[in-house]
């Protein structure tokens, strides 16, 4: 009798352990979402500035940029929602788009490109 | 088949004295009934107890977790909603590329139009070139909205082309005066474009069939704090809607739990030699060196549920037409 609820312990344990990965990646997903929520509005402001300042080159330090004076409360907004992308890089392709890539939880690289207009794509 | 009771009750008495003469003794009887003893019941209570509380221990990280994520995912999914509806009124804010006047023909405009003021009846202002345009303008000087609004408020003026984007409704319809459009050897209209209230938008009225049209709207987007300590948070659009061009609708909630709004206006110099915010919201636009282009800058925080600790969520748009 014992080993049957040895058995049913060990059972229960292991649908709790698929429950807590199942919950897990729920979580991950979450985050995934909310980082590329965070890229979004990044990069349209990044896309904004870099037109106004006639296509900067260094888009990671466009905050410092000469040309742009009294941006401080801007900046700091902008810089804290990269905090929510680890690892990020912007990136401006042959196209004139500008790529921005972050790490994502699950360790890969996720990015996101300008498009024509306001419309953005995943590569 | 006959049945005999007596024969049966015989039977029964037996047995049960045969039990009984066989009967083992309490601690016997309760193992050999419940399938365990009492020690390996309290092993088993105590692993119990033991899962079940590093389950709990374990979830409740967890679950703090998904709270804490859920919520986040709330704001965000706010947040964006605000963007969205933004970006489409935005896009919206200016006449068709194709109608637009020769001097002004390119993909996209380099600064907002200065739209007609929000109390003015369209149909007064007659034949004009350009309708459409985005400005920053002070509640309290716009009588004709309703309510006691005080603040900066957004001011959009949309053109939405026909017969594509209207539908069955009244509303304010966009025609080329005298129902006549010319073009130039480029290919650009010079046409001049009044504006007539229609009981109904699914066709233009006075005018041929094929004559472009289109449908002129008004929004203002307005924030209100409501309530002690801003209980009540809400960002807020109203729309023209009457036929004599002066009653807006009252404010409908876009977003809840909206806080710090805030709009300024950005100078952009063209020779790129400094870009200046101002330091005061300035609406009019007279202050400014006439070489400055202006963009309004919209900043504004969603806030967590009442209940949450999460901190709030700050974002930032600078208000540029698209390019």
């Amino acid at each position: 009798m014992l080993l049957d609820y040895a058995m049913a312990t060990a059972l229960g344990c292991v649908g709790m352990a698929g429950l807590f990965q199942l919950a897990g990646e729920v979580l991950t997903l979450q985050n995934q979402v909310f980082q590329h929520g965070a890229a979004e509005l990044v990069l349209r402001e990044v896309k904004t500035l870099a037109h106004l300042t006639h296509d900067a080159e260094n888009l990671s330090g466009i905050c410092s940029e000469p040309s742009l004076k009294d941006l401080t409360f801007y900046c700091e907004v902008l810089d804290g929602w990269l905090m929510h992308l680890p690892n990020h890089r912007f990136e401006t392709l042959g196209d004139g788009s500008i790529e921005l890539s972050w790490q994502l939880p699950d360790g890969a690289r996720g990015s996101l490109i300008t498009g024509p207009g306001g419309a953005m794509h995943y590569p | 088949m006959t049945h005999h009771p007596s024969a049966n009750i015989g039977y029964d008495l037996c047995g049960r004295a045969r039990r009984r003469q066989e009967s083992p003794t309490w601690g016997e009887l309760a193992t050999s009934v419940s399938g365990f003893s009492i020690v390996a019941c309290l092993i088993a209570n105590t692993l119990a107890l033991s899962m079940l509380s590093a389950l709990f221990a374990a979830s409740a990280d967890l679950v703090a977790m998904m709270h804490f994520a859920g919520e986040r995912m709330d704001q965000g999914i706010r947040l964006r909603q605000v963007n969205r509806y933004l970006d489409s009124v935005l896009a919206m804010a200016h006449m068709p590329e194709e109608w637009r006047q020769p001097k002004v023909a390119s993909p996209a405009p380099t600064q907002w139009r200065a739209p007609s003021a929000p109390c003015s009846l369209p149909e007064s202002l007659g034949d004009v070139g350009e309708w459409g345009g985005v400005s920053v303008i002070r509640l309290d000087e716009a009588r004709c909205l309703p309510g006691r609004a005080e603040g900066l408020g957004l001011y959009i003026e949309t053109i939405y082309p026909c017969p594509d984007a209207c539908e069955r409704g009244a509303g304010y319809a966009l025609a080329p005066d005298n129902c006549t459009v010319a073009t130039t050897d480029d290919g650009a209209m010079t046409v001049r474009w009044r504006a007539q209230w229609q009981q109904s938008l699914t066709s233009l009225e006075g005018c041929p069939p094929g004559t472009p049209w289109a449908r002129l709207e008004r929004i203002v987007l307005s924030h209100r704090s409501t309530g002690p300590a801003g209980s009540s948070n809400q960002l807020r659009e109203q729309r023209l809607a009457g036929e004599n061009g002066t009653r807006w609708t009252p404010g409908e909630v876009l977003v809840s739990d909206v806080i710090a709004w805030r709009l300024v206006m950005l100078s952009v110099y063209p020779d790129n030699e400094m870009t200046v915010m101002a330091e005061n919201p300035q609406v009019d636009l007279a202050y400014e060196p006439p070489s400055a282009a202006q963009y309004p800058q919209l900043s504004f925080a969603v806030a967590a549920a009442a209940w949450s600790s999460q901190p709030e969520m700050t974002v930032v748009r600078l208000l540029v037409p698209r390019q």
